[in-house]
């Protein structure tokens, strides 16, 4: 009795630890984070769901929604501007939102107003941004804007002249503005010529006539060189049937061979200069620039781009932590990679005050050759990339979101194919493939761009 | 006592003004413990948790200025569950955005992520509800990059004018005080007083949580319950529920120099009851100053032809009416003058232009217009739900439910051309300050 006593005992007590030991497992496995997501209406998704409908027009119909949303890009942005005309392409654009379609400012404002439409132009390096929004109910006047955009553009000196004082008014407001001077400086060292900014110069902006304006869109404004896409409660067919008729106004190509004017500029920043100029302000701001992969290598790029999200560009990053967080030296702290139709490079900027600036661009350095040095882990890639991948959920809830999105691509000529190429480069990334990419920037050429305070 | 409230069907009643262009399907319940909860399902895959919390620099004692703040940053250091870096690793790892900011009247708190993890979320938000953890070094670390952010704040061109012009206009409560704070006073603030803020402000019954996106309403609501039903209120603080300001006596004029300004700007700015502290009928004169701001707004408005595209003396012209705020507010006209235009002439034209509409020139139509693209704007709003969710609990946390939000949008449909011209009547001939801002 007694031995089985004891064994009943034993048992219980096994028994007991079992369920016990079962117990935690469960609540330990609940509260660990899931990693198992069944990824739906992400950009692969958006892509996948997207249709071209005609040469260089895409459609994502969202029958979700009861909102159209088109993003329209030129090719010809501030790179084509003449110089002694720095800014036109901004001008063009500017003055586009003053009154088409022979409706004066006013009744232009009206019309918009009245079709409950938003709407904006504005200019880049690469092109000319047009981006409109309205609700189902007014796709006619939606088009109709369209319309009157690409093929009847007042362009006189009324609107001219509007035009005029805004963006005069920008450049007197953008000249204590640290982050627009630095990235306008950081054009001069980049581009051996045409490193003009594309909000221009108020020397050069006074000087631009409507006849400039006019030759511009004669330039640009061809069917060759435009770039549609439509997203919202809309199908193929119709938009086709308010598109197409717009589009043959207008001519197939033009004389000026943008072709030749894309050379492609190779990463250049050989030393280790530092820059500085004043400015009159409590705060110091500095950028400190790298080479990047050459434009043609947009997988390079990508690849590049998560890292860049575990060094700068995510919430909470390493340099967040390390020079923010840890060190209390910055506020603002982000990298990021620009890229455009000629060159790219890698950028970190950071604001900081007077004091502290110095010291806040030292430890920045160190941080960022430490990682740039191999510092990482595959690991660290994949928490990067897993963030990119699930926020891109996130960024594309709007139409407005998703067609500039699909545009940017079939602008840059990325097909769904290449798109999923890169996704599986993204996702079977390890830190090998990131320092082959390395090796060819060469780490140790940079640049710094900085304000202090003075006149 | 469990309260839920479904709403759709209240919907029909308002006709007129289509508030059906609200989402339709808003769910609400407060929980045992006073927590407000927004239920908004959409067939998005993410989903964005918004906790606004009814407490702001309008709290703060004297000589302890920007602990609402320094708190938000606080708030994102880690618990005594989760330290640091596990806090921000959980939420990397689920991919998600997150920001905070902090106003007069809340501060709010604010996250977007795939909708897989919104437990997760839950169990976080809840966590440094009650568990915030930090000590003096921490503090000490907030404080440097919070008088960074200062040093930013003041970089940009207007922050200082405007923070000027608040001073001036309010001197009974802490609306004319800086919400960030000042340099001279951050090191009066200890961990003692930080802790205290923290207990006496940040309970359930102060709180709001908004839920906006693709997720199950039943599961979340079990989730919701589990997290934060036991969480008790520490006896502490009710938010105040009336700031007021009494009326400038006389005409004030400001002339501001500094050498971070580049482009010269003129403020009108009046004294205006905001939605809250309205306590005309039915909110009319609060109602009406909304659509009198969004009319003069407007490019096609009297106001903007005479100034900017008619007669070129202004580069931009814009109203700023801050209604949402709890107590009084300002309503202000703000005007860049273009190069070559002195003060005295843009200020002659603005005050000839405004002594028009004392002879009631607003029309039928703007009005008319204005409403339709209040409503257009609610459907646009609707695709950000982000922006959506945040704006509900930002209300919320000023003390407004949802049927009181309803009640704004169907109040809008009721006022007349003859409410907005008595509106602007009283507003124009009260008192106000003239501010000019130039460079050194």
């Amino acid at each position: 009795m007694i031995i089985q006593e004891n064994l009943i005992y034993k048992a219980s007590l096994y028994l007991a630890c079992g369920v016990a030991i079962l117990f935690v497992a469960i609540l330990w496995y609940k509260y660990q984070p899931k990693n198992n997501v069944v990824i739906k209406y992400d950009s692969l998704y958006i892509l996948q769901n997207s249709v071209i409908i005609d040469k260089n027009i895409t459609l994502y119909n969202n029958t979700d929604s009861n909102i159209i949303a088109i993003n329209i890009l030129i090719k010809g942005g501030s790179f084509i501007d003449p110089a002694d005309k720095i800014g036109l392409a901004n001008l063009f654009a500017k003055t586009l939102e003053k009154g088409v379609g022979g409706l004066n400012y006013d009744n232009f404002n009206e019309y918009l107003l009245d079709n409950s439409l938003v709407f904006n132009v504005s200019a880049s390096r690469d092109y000319i941004e047009i981006n409109i929004k309205g609700l189902i109910e007014n796709q006619k006047a939606l088009f109709n804007l369209v319309n009157m955009l690409l093929v009847q553009p007042n362009l006189s000196n009324l609107e001219l002249d509007l035009a005029k004082k805004d963006v005069l008014s920008v450049l007197v407001s953008n000249s204590n503005n640290g982050l627009f001077l630095l990235s306008s400086k950081m054009l001069q060292v980049l581009y051996n010529k045409h490193y003009y900014p594309t909000v221009g110069e108020a020397l050069f902006v006074n000087k631009i006539t409507s006849t400039d304006l006019v030759k511009f869109k004669q330039n640009i404004f061809n069917q060759q060189n435009i770039y549609i896409a439509i997203s919202g409660n809309i199908n193929e067919e119709i938009s086709l049937k308010f598109l197409q008729p717009i589009l043959k106004q207008l001519p197939y190509n033009n004389n000026l061979d943008l072709q030749n004017l894309q050379q492609v500029i190779l990463p250049n920043i050989y030393n280790n200069n530092i820059n500085i100029y004043k400015q009159n302000l409590q705060q110091s701001q500095a950028l400190i620039v790298f080479n990047a992969p050459p434009v043609t290598n947009i997988n390079n790029i990508y690849k590049l781009h998560i890292l860049n999200l575990y060094l700068g560009g995510m919430p909470d990053s390493y340099l967040f932590n390390e020079i923010r967080n840890k060190k209390g030296l910055v506020y603002s702290i982000n990298s990021a990679i620009y890229k455009d139709l000629h060159t790219s490079y890698w950028y970190v900027y950071l604001a900081a005050s007077e004091n502290n600036i110095d010291l806040a661009i030292t430890e920045t350095i160190t941080a960022i050759t430490s990682i740039l040095n191999g510092n990482f882990t595959t690991k660290d890639l994949k928490t990067a990339y897993k963030w990119y991948l699930l926020n891109n959920i996130s960024n594309y809830n709007t139409n407005l979101s998703i067609a500039t999105y699909l545009n940017q691509l079939q602008f840059n000529n990325i097909t769904y194919n290449d798109y999923q190429i890169i996704n599986y480069e993204l996702d079977t990334l390890i830190k090998e493939d990131i320092k082959e990419i390395l090796n060819t920037i060469d780490i140790d050429k940079f640049i710094i761009l900085k304000t202090i305070s003075g006149k | 006592m469990l309260k839920k409230i479904i709403l759709p069907f209240i919907l029909i009643l308002f006709s007129n003004f289509n508030i059906a262009a609200l989402p339709n399907n808003i769910e609400h319940e407060t929980l045992k413990n006073g927590l407000q909860v927004y239920y908004i399902p959409t067939t998005t895959p993410s989903v964005t948790l918004v906790v606004a919390y009814s407490v702001g620099s309008i709290n703060e004692e004297s000589g302890k200025e920007g602990i609402a703040h320094l708190l938000e940053h606080l708030m994102f250091l880690g618990t005594y569950g989760l330290s640091k870096n596990e806090y921000s690793n959980r939420l990397k790892n689920i991919g998600a955005s997150y920001n905070a900011y902090t106003t007069y009247d809340a501060t709010v708190y604010y996250t977007t992520l795939p909708n897989n993890y919104l437990n997760e979320l839950l169990y976080i938000e809840a966590d440094r509800m009650q568990f915030l953890r930090f000590n003096s070094n921490d503090i000490a670390n907030e404080i440097n990059i919070v008088i960074e952010e200062n040093n930013a704040h003041n970089n940009q061109q207007y922050s200082t004018f405007f923070d000027l012009i608040k001073q001036i206009s309010f001197t009974t409560n802490n609306y004319g005080r800086s919400i960030i704070g000042y340099s001279d006073t951050f090191s009066l603030i200890s961990l003692a007083d930080v802790k205290e803020f923290y207990t006496n402000w940040y309970k359930p019954s102060n709180a709001t949580l908004v839920i906006i996106g693709g997720f199950d309403v039943a599961s979340t609501k079990k989730q919701v319950k589990k997290n934060f039903a036991r969480i008790s209120n520490i006896q502490g603080h009710s938010s105040v529920t009336r700031v007021f300001q009494p009326q400038l006596t006389a005409n004030i004029n400001i002339n501001y120099t500094n050498a971070a300004i580049k482009q010269a700007m003129i403020v009108k700015s009046f004294l205006a009851p905001s939605y809250m502290s309205d306590t005309s009928n039915n909110k009319i004169e609060s109602s009406s100053l909304f659509l009198l701001a969004s009319i003069l707004n407007l490019p096609t408005s009297t106001l903007y032809k005479n100034l900017v595209s008619n007669n070129k003396l202004a580069n931009d012209i814009s109203i700023y009416y801050n209604f949402q705020q709890k107590g009084t507010t300002n309503f202000m006209v703000v005007a860049k003058p273009n190069l070559g235009i002195s003060y005295s002439t843009l200020v002659t034209q603005l005050n000839t232009t405004l002594d028009l509409y004392k002879n009631n020139i607003i029309t039928e139509k703007e009005l008319k217009r204005v409403k339709k693209l209040l409503l257009a704007d609610l459907e646009y709003s609707k695709e950000n739900q982000e922006n959506f969710a945040i704006q509900l609990a930002h209300w919320s946390a000023i003390g407004l439910n949802l049927s009181n939000i309803f009640q704004f949008y169907s109040n809008l449909d009721n006022i007349t051309v003859k409410d907005v011209n008595n509106s602007l009547l009283k507003l124009i001939n009260q008192k106000f300050i003239l501010a000019t801002a130039n460079a050194d």
